[in-house]
């Protein structure tokens, strides 16, 4: 009799347990089409712990120096200062998260300056995440007064590593100056500061190029009578000649590192050549009677955007790293040069001239939309992308003489680096 | 037959045994969700999503949105994107002003930050046109593996997200919450700069009834490695979430994101 019971019951149990375990769990979808266009950031005041001169000098150096470098960012977007004073003074020991949300700051950004050894300034920033109320990043420099702008620099560098975005901030811009006589190369930060001359030649060196790793700057030179290929070397003081026949000039180096490409009439018509980045073996890679000029590497160094009047007029063309598959990539004008591929790859810088005024364009290659950057009656060249792609410089004649300018992938925030003497021919670094 | 019914009652009580738990488990087929029902109420909440957006959106079906978006662009090489059939592709205007100044655009304002939809199942679905009757509303919101599901957001006008409240998730407000965290928290600048027109990610992930998440994951990855990995940083970010309703009974809720990013 039981069993007849229990039989029963345990088919009934397990169908009951059978039907709870399939039991569905709920999903759902949802589409999101709007994010925060960009990154809230709230940068008060340091906290100065010395009543001494040069840590209140330092303070607010180092706080335009990040505020600047925050807002160049395109990434990052500071909150109104008159924001501040709706909430408690910010105390960086106990910070009240609560507060700063309320003034939609997403992230805090918190400093404390105090005099350190030897004439030093110490200097603590620390990078908050508001709404998850906890600290982020943090570094301490102990700095003499000349490395507070670097230590601003590094540290807004490593905000930006933070959120997966290539640093910026310690990047140089190499060019060409007449300021000192002739033609030389110089250098300065991102942001037009520090600028250093860096060959003494006395003879005109031109179309700087830096490598991958930045520490090494291809360019012309007429040192020995001729347009040669160096190598040089600034932090080992090292030149080193790469190409010394014919006429050499437009160096690139691709973004592996392994190769230069560059111009020569080597072998008597101006053709693109590639060499090992130690100098050794040279290969030409364009064979027509026109002229072939200009090679940029695309970021992964398989293929070379150049520039070519192959058909009449000068036109940017693409080929692989090889020499083979060329293909036309400008149209609908006479002149185009000087391309320089972006660091994702998806978009070539170039120049082109309409009525004797030169301006700079961007070809987007998946939409094969162009995009006008510069809009003025003057000679705007040799663009060169900055390394996270969100930023070109160029030289512009808008002012009279040549000037160096940055200005954004979109046209916007027009920069001016330069002052002093006749500047062109820019690089950004990489690193 | 007839003489063994009569005579043999273990067969008579095997026989009602056998009715008894087939009732048993036709209940349970029949109250459990899974099972597909046309006039199914439950308990639904009509939460206006559409704060200021005109709203309206597909009508009955609705899975047009769920098909279109499940198919990912095509992913392409660099050399795919300079071959000579692309690169020929003439500049739509001449040289001079090849395109309107970025600077004097003027995009049309946007109504909401978000739309509500609600997948269906691809085969019972009415035809997928999508019959948008109020223009984009801004939180798109929906339930997956429902059977019937069943259209008529539409008829909701402006107010309301197209199909909301059809969702076997009918709280919507929480679905809201949801969206409103993410999309706080999802930095388009993130995006390369030189990415244009209009790409799509699918991110999955579930909720647990205390708001923390689990099993995050790409479900349908768009072109654009930038894109994909601002929307998970956006969900990493915005989490932890609110705890799940109480009335909702069951141990967590999985999320499809789609993450529309259009320049």
């Amino acid at each position: 009799m039981k069993q007849r019971i229990i039989i029963p019951a345990l088919f009934v149990c397990l169908s009951l347990a059978a039907a709870l375990a399939l039991r569905p769990q709920q999903e759902v979808v949802i589409t999101i089409k709007d994010g925060m266009p960009m990154i809230p950031v709230a940068l008060p005041d340091f906290i100065i712990r010395s009543s001494s001169a040069p840590v209140q000098a330092a303070a607010a150096e180092i706080h335009k120096v990040l505020s600047d470098d925050l807002k160049y960012s395109r990434v990052f977007q500071l909150l109104p200062k008159s924001y501040y004073g709706y909430i408690s003074a910010l105390d960086p020991d106990k910070i009240v998260f609560k507060d700063w949300e309320s003034i939609q700051a997403k992230y805090l950004l918190t400093g404390v300056l105090s005099p350190g050894e030897s004439g030093t300034i110490q200097f603590e920033a620390k990078f908050h995440d508001v709404k998850g109320e906890r600290f982020m990043i943090g570094k301490k420099y102990e700095a003499a007064a000349r490395a507070l702008r670097r230590a601003a620099h590094e540290f807004a560098d490593e905000i930006l590593k933070a959120f997966g975005e290539r640093p910026i901030f310690m990047t140089r811009i190499v060019f060409v100056s007449d300021r000192d006589g002739n033609d030389e190369l110089y250098m300065m930060d991102y942001d037009g500061e520090n600028q250093t001359r860096l060959t003494f030649n006395k003879v005109i060196d031109y179309m700087p190029a830096w490598s991958m790793d930045g520490r090494a700057i291809a360019y012309t030179s007429y040192r020995r009578g001729n347009p040669d290929l160096y190598l040089f070397r600034p932090f080992e003081g090292k030149n080193t000649a790469v190409a010394a026949k014919g006429t050499n000039f437009a160096p690139s180096f691709s973004p592996d590192g392994k190769k230069l490409a560059f111009c020569s009439s080597l072998d008597g018509n101006a053709e693109i050549y590639v060499v090992q980045s130690d100098g050794t073996d040279i290969r030409r890679l364009t064979f027509n009677k026109s002229i072939d000029i200009s090679p940029s590497w695309s970021p992964t160094s398989r293929e070379i955007a150049f520039t070519s009047d192959r058909s009449g007029s000068p036109q940017v063309y693409i080929m692989d790293a090889e020499g083979s598959n060329v293909r036309r990539v400008s149209f609908g004008g006479t002149y185009h040069d000087q391309p320089a591929w972006s660091p994702a790859g998806d978009q070539i810088a170039y120049v082109s001239r309409v009525d004797q005024v030169i301006d700079l364009y961007v070809l987007n290659l998946r939409s094969s939309q162009i995009i006008k950057l510069t809009e003025s009656n003057a000679i705007n060249e040799s663009p060169a992308w900055s390394p996270d792609g969100r930023h070109l410089v160029f030289s512009s004649s808008l002012p009279g003489t040549n000037q160096i300018y940055t200005i954004d992938y979109d046209g916007a925030n027009l920069r001016r680096l330069t002052s002093k003497g006749n500047n062109k021919l820019p690089d950004w670094s990489r690193r | 037959m007839t003489k063994l019914w009569g005579e043999d009652r273990r067969f008579q009580k095997a026989i009602l045994a056998s009715i008894v738990l087939h009732a048993v488990l036709f209940a349970l087929i029949v109250t459990s969700p899974k099972f597909p029902r046309a006039g199914r109420r439950g308990p639904i909440r009509y939460v206006n999503l559409a704060l200021g957006g005109p709203g309206g959106g597909s009508g009955p079906g609705g899975s047009s949105r769920l098909g279109t978006t499940a198919v990912p662009p095509k992913r392409e090489t660099l050399r795919d994107l300079t071959t000579p059939q692309k690169a020929a592709v003439t500049p739509k205007s001449e040289l001079r002003y090849p395109v309107p100044d970025p600077k004097k655009e003027k995009t049309p304002p946007k109504d909401k930050k978000a739309a509500i939809s609600q997948p269906q199942p691809p085969t019972k679905a009415e035809p997928s046109e999508e019959t948008d009757t109020g223009g984009g509303s801004g939180l798109r919101i929906g339930g997956i593996g429902e059977g019937a599901g069943g259209g008529g957001g539409g008829i909701f006008g402006s107010a309301y997200g197209d199909q909301i409240g059809l969702s076997s998730f009918p709280y919507t407000y929480y679905l809201q919450i949801l969206t409103d965290k993410i999309s706080a928290a999802w930095f388009t600048s993130l995006v390369d700069p030189g990415v244009r027109g209009t790409y799509i990610v699918t991110i999955f992930f579930k909720i647990y009834r205390d708001g923390r998440i689990s099993d995050l994951k790409v479900e349908e990855a768009s072109a654009i490695r930038s894109l994909d990995l601002s929307a998970l940083r956006a969900i990493t970010s915005a989490a932890p979430f609110p705890p799940l309703p109480e009335e909702y009974d069951q141990d967590f809720l999985g999320i499809h994101l789609i993450f529309e990013h259009s320049k």
